[in-house]
C-alpha cells in the first residue's frame, strides 16, 4: 500500500509517523518498535528511491541504526538489521561521507558479533549488500572484514559461516563483472589478495558436507557456499590457483572417508574454469583415469560429484588444447572412458543425470563440423542406443526422484551427439530419425487419463520433436544426406501435423513441432508446396496465438522458412498472412519481441513473391515509417535500456526494406507499370530511410562509435540495395543533410 | 522480507537443474541462427542477380557504343 500511495503522493505522513514511533518518549512498546522497523524495511525494499528525499533516508537510517543498539531486545534489533539491509541501496550519500560510512560499517560489524545467531546471519547478509552496492568504498575496512568473516567461517554455526562465505562470493562476483567488462582499473583485487589465506579455509569447508542437505535442493550450507566461492576464485585467480588447490586434492582424493574424497573431487572440478588449459594439462591427464575409476566409488555422492567433475573437464579443457598438443581425451582412452560412462547410466538418476551431461560435453569437445569422421564415430550408435535405453528406464520409473530430469539429460546428450556427428555416421542419424518418428506416432496413440499425464506426454513429445529437428538439421548439412531424407518426407510432415493437431498440454510441444517443421522446409525446399494446404492453418493459428508469444515468435520464423522454400507458391496465402501480420504489428497486446520478427518476415515474403508484393507496398511502408520513427526517437532518448530492443527493431526494419527492394527490384528496374509505381512509392520513403540509417550512425547509447555489428552491416547493405534499384537513391543519399550514415561505413570497413 | 536472496538463487549451482527449458531455448536459438543465415544467403543471391543484370546492361551498352 505504501508503494502505491507514496507513488501517488497520497500518504505524506507515513514516514514521519513511523519515525515518531521510533523516537517517542517514553519509548513505544517493543512490539510497536519491532513492527515499525519491519515496516520501514519493507518500504525501503519496495519503494522507488526517487520517492524518498535525502532527509527521509537520513531519518530512516538514523531510526534503524538506533533500533540496532545493544540496549534493544533481540526482536527489534533483528528487524532493524533487516531494515538496514533493505535501506543500504538508499544510503548513497551517507556512504560518500567517511564518518557516516564508517559509523554504518561499525554498526553492521558489531552485529556480526551479536550473541543472537539470527542477528549474526543478518549482519553478514547486510555486509553482502554493502559489498554489492559500495564495493569501491570497502578498501579501508577489508582487514577487519577479512578477520571477521574467516573467524565466522571457521568457528561459527553453519548458517553464519555460510553467510560469511557469501560475503566473499559477492565480492568475487563484483570483481568478475568488472574484469569481464574490461574495467580492470576499477578492480581492487581483494580476491587475489585474500586468496592465499581464504582458499585453505574454503577447501576445509568443502569437507563439511551434509548428506541430507545434498539430497534437498532447497538448502544452502557452508560446504555448498564454499564450493561456489572456490569456483569464483578459480575464475579470478586463474593459473595461480592450480598449485594452491592441487595439494588438497592429492591429499584427500583417496581418503577412506567419503567426505574427503568428495571434497577433493569437487575441488578438482571447480578449478577447471579459469586457469589456462596449459596449467591444467598435466593434472587433467593424470586425473582423468582416476575419475573414471571413481565412477564406481561406493558412495553415491562421490559418484555424482565425479560425473559432474568429468563434465567440467570435458566442458573446459577437452577440445581446448593448444594447437599441436595431444588431445586430453585420446583415442586410446575412449573405449574405457565410454564404457565407464555407459555403465554409470544405470546408476541412480542423480548420478546418471551428470553422466549424460558429461557425455554431452564430451561430444561437444569433439565437434568436427561436417568432417568425414570423428573419434566418436565408432561408438556413436552404441552410445545413442544406451542413452535411449536409459531414458526409457527413467521414463518407466517416474516415481524415482529426479528420473524426469535424467530422462531429459539422456535425450539431450543424444541431441548433442547427433549435432557433432561426422559424415561417416549420417546413415545412423537417418535411422535414428525413423526411430524418433515411430516413437512420436506410438505416443500419439496412447490414451491419456489425467491432466498430469497429458502434460507429461506433451513434454515427451516436445523432446522427440526437438530430436527430430536436430536429426533433420544434421542431415541437411550434407547434400547427399538431405537426398536420403526424400523417402521419409511424407511421414515426417504427417507426424508433425498430427502432433500439432492432437497434442494438448502446453505451448512447448507446439513450439518444438513448429521449429521441426521449419527445419523440414530446408530438407524439402520447393517441394514443401505440397504440404502448404495442410500446414498453413497452423501458421495462421500460430501467428494469432499472442498468449503463447514464443509459439507466435517461432511461427513467424517458420513462415520465413516456408517463404524461402516455396517462393512464389506462398502467394495464394499472402492476403490473409499480410493482413494478420499488419494487425499484429498494430496491436498493443502483441508481445513487443515479436514485432521486429514480423517486420523481417514481410521482407521474406517480398523476396518470395517478388512483384506481387506491390499490392501490399503502401500498407507495409506506412507501418515501416512508424517503426523507423520509433527507432529514431529511441536514439534521441539516449536510454541504454532500449538499446538492445532498438537493435532488434532496426534489424526487422532493415530486413523488411531490403526484402522489398530486392523482391520488387526486377520490376522496378524494368520499369513495368507496376514497377514504376512501386519505384515512386519506395522513392517517397527515401528521406525517412536515410534519416533512420543516419540515426543508427549517430546512436551514442552504447558509447561513441559502438554499434551492433550486424545492424551496422545490414544498414549499409540496405543503402546499397536501395541505390541498386532506385535511381534517386544515390543522389538523395549524397544530398542528405546528416552524414552520420558514413560512420557506419567507416565502422564496417 | 528476503534481504539477500543470493544464497537461494545459487542452489542451482550444485543441485540438479530442470534442463528442458535451457535445451529448448538452444533449439530456438539454433533455428534463429539458421534462419538468419538463410535470409542473408537469399539476399546475397538477389544482390548478385541485380549486379549481373546491371553488368549485362552495361556490357550491351558498351557493345552498342563500340558498334557505333
Amino acid at each position: 500500500i505504501a508503494g502505491i500511495d507514496l507513488q501517488a503522493k497520497e500518504w505524506p505522513n507515513l514516514i514521519p509517523s513511523l519515525l515518531n514511533n521510533m523516537g517517542a518518549q517514553p519509548p513505544a512498546p517493543v512490539g510497536t518498535r519491532q513492527a515499525t522497523l519491519m515496516t520501514l524495511g519493507y518500504i525501503c525494499e519496495e519503494v522507488d528511491e526517487s520517492l524518498l528525499s535525502p532527509e527521509n533516508v537520513n531519518m530512516i537510517l538514523t531510526a534503524v541504526v538506533a533500533g540496532m543498539g545493544p540496549g534493544e531486545p533481540d526482536e527489534p534489533r533483528l528487524a532493524a538489521i533487516h531494515a538496514l539491509t533493505n535501506a543500504i541501496h538508499l544510503a548513497k550519500n551517507n556512504f560518500e561521507v567517511e564518518n557516516e560510512r564508517s559509523y554504518l560499517m561499525q554498526v553492521v560489524c558489531q552485529g556480526t558479533q551479536a550473541t543472537s545467531e539470527q542477528m549474526r546471519v543478518a549482519a553478514f547478509q547486510c555486509l553482502q549488500n554493502i559489498a554489492d552496492n559500495y564495493y569501491p568504498k570497502l578498501q579501508a575496512y577489508m582487514t577487519e572484514l577479512y578477520g571477521m568473516t574467516t573467524k565466522a567461517i571457521k568457528e561459527d554455526t553453519d548458517e553464519v559461516a555460510t553467510q560469511a562465505i557469501e560475503f566473499w562470493s559477492t565480492v568475487a562476483e563484483y570483481e568478475l563483472e568488472l574484469l569481464d567488462d574490461g574495467k580492470d582499473d576499477e578492480c581492487k583485487n581483494f580476491i587475489v589478495s585474500a586468496a592465499d589465506y581464504l582458499l585453505p579455509i574454503l577447501l576445509e569447508c568443502l569437507t563439511k558436507q551434509d548428506e541430507e542437505a545434498l539430497e534437498d535442493e532447497g538448502t544452502w550450507n557452508r560446504a555448498m557456499a564454499a564450493g561456489f566461492c572456490v569456483k569464483l576464485l578459480a575464475r579470478i585467480c586463474k593459473d595461480r590457483i592450480v598449485p594452491q588447490v592441487m595439494p588438497f586434492i592429492t591429499a584427500n582424493i583417496s581418503s577412506p572417508d567419503w567426505h574427503f574424497r568428495e571434497a577433493a573431487t569437487f575441488a578438482f572440478g571447480s578449478i577447471m574454469e579459469g586457469p589456462s588449459v596449459a596449467s591444467l594439462d598435466a593434472y587433467v591427464r593424470q586425473g582423468l583415469a582416476y575419475l573414471v575409476n571413481a565412477l564406481k566409488d561406493p558412495h553415491r555422492i562421490v559418484r555424482e560429484t565425479t560425473a559432474w567433475a568429468l563434465g567440467q573437464v570435458f566442458e573446459q579443457v577437452h577440445g581446448a588444447e593448444a594447437e599441436g598438443a595431444a588431445p586430453i581425451v585420446s583415442k586410446e582412452m575412449l573405449p574405457g572412458l565410454l564404457n565407464a560412462l555407459v555403465e554409470s547410466l544405470k546408476d541412480e538418476p542423480r548420478v546418471a543425470y551428470y553422466v549424460c551431461d558429461a557425455i554431452r560435453l564430451l561430444a561437444l569437445g569433439f565437434n568436427t563440423g561436417d568432417a568425414d569422421t570423428s573419434p566418436l564415430s565408432p561408438f556413436l550408435k552404441d552410445l545413442v542406443q544406451k542413452l535411449y535405453e536409459a531414458a526409457e528406464v527413467f521414463r518407466n520409473h517416474p516415481s524415482q526422484e529426479n528420473s524426469g530430469k535424467a530422462q531429459i539429460a539422456a535425450y539431450e546428450a543424444i541431441n548433442d551427439l547427433v549435432r557433432t556427428s561426422a559424415r561417416d555416421t549420417l546413415e545412423f542419424v537417418g535411422t535414428l530419425l525413423t526411430v524418433v518418428l515411430n516413437a512420436i506416432n506410438a505416443n500419439l496413440a496412447v490414451q491419456l487419463g489425467s491432466q498430469q499425464a497429458v502434460e507429461k506426454m506433451a513434454t515427451l513429445q516436445g523432446q522427440f520433436c526437438g530430436m527430430l529437428q536436430v536429426c533433420m538439421e544434421r542431415l541437411c548439412r550434407s547434400e547427399d544426406a538431405r537426398a536420403a531424407l526424400v523417402p521419409y518426407r511424407d511421414q515426417i510432415m504427417e507426424t508433425l501435423l498430427k502432433v500439432l493437431t492432437m497434442t494438448q498440454g502446453g505451448a512447448g510441444v507446439h513450439e518444438e513441432a513448429m521449429l521441426a517443421a521449419g527445419t523440414f522446409t530446408v530438407a524439402t525446399g520447393p517441394d514443401f508446396d505440397k504440404y502448404l494446404p495442410q500446414f498453413m492453418p497452423f501458421i495462421r493459428a500460430g501467428l494469432q496465438d499472442h498468449t503463447a508469444w514464443q509459439v507466435c515468435l517461432s511461427t513467424v520464423g517458420v513462415l520465413g522458412d516456408v517463404c524461402r522454400a516455396v517462393s512464389a507458391a506462398i502467394w495464394p496465402y499472402c492476403d490473409e498472412l499480410v493482413s494478420i501480420i499488419l494487425a499484429n504489428l498494430g496491436s498493443p497486446t502483441v508481445h513487443r519481441n515479436i514485432k521486429p520478427e514480423l517486420l523481417t518476415v514481410l521482407g521474406d515474403m517480398a523476396l518470395a513473391i517478388e512483384g506481387q508484393f506491390a499490392k501490399y507496398l503502401d500498407a507495409v511502408l506506412t507501418i515501416l515509417r512508424q517503426a523507423m520513427g520509433m527507432s529514431v526517437q529511441m536514439v534521441a532518448a539516449n536510454d541504454y535500456d532500449t538499446y538492445d530492443y532498438n537493435n532488434l527493431l532496426r534489424r526487422g526494419i532493415i530486413d523488411a526494406l531490403s526484402g522489398i527492394a530486392q523482391g520488387l527490384g526486377d520490376d522496378m528496374l524494368k520499369s513495368t507499370p507496376a514497377g514504376a509505381a512501386s519505384r515512386d512509392r519506395l522513392t517517397a520513403e527515401l528521406p525517412a530511410v536515410f534519416a533512420f540509417v543516419s540515426s543508427i550512425g549517430s546512436d551514442k547509447t552504447a558509447g561513441d562509435g559502438c554499434y551492433d555489428e550486424d545492424v551496422a552491416r545490414a544498414a549499409i547493405a540496405l543503402l546499397g540495395d536501395l541505390c541498386s534499384v532506385l535511381p534517386a537513391a544515390g543522389p538523395g543519399l549524397a544530398q542528405q543533410p546528416s552524414k552520420d550514415w558514413t560512420l557506419l561505413v567507416q565502422y564496417v570497413i | 522480507m528476503q534481504p539477500v536472496p543470493s544464497g537461494a538463487e545459487r542452489t542451482s549451482f550444485r543441485a540438479i537443474r530442470d534442463p528442458y527449458q535451457g535445451y529448448q531455448s538452444k533449439r530456438r536459438q539454433d533455428a534463429l541462427q539458421r534462419q538468419k543465415a538463410a535470409r542473408l544467403q537469399s539476399a546475397n543471391r538477389a544482390r548478385t542477380l541485380v549486379q549481373e543484370q546491371e553488368q549485362e546492361e552495361s556490357d550491351s551498352g558498351l557493345d552498342a557504343e563500340v558498334g557505333e
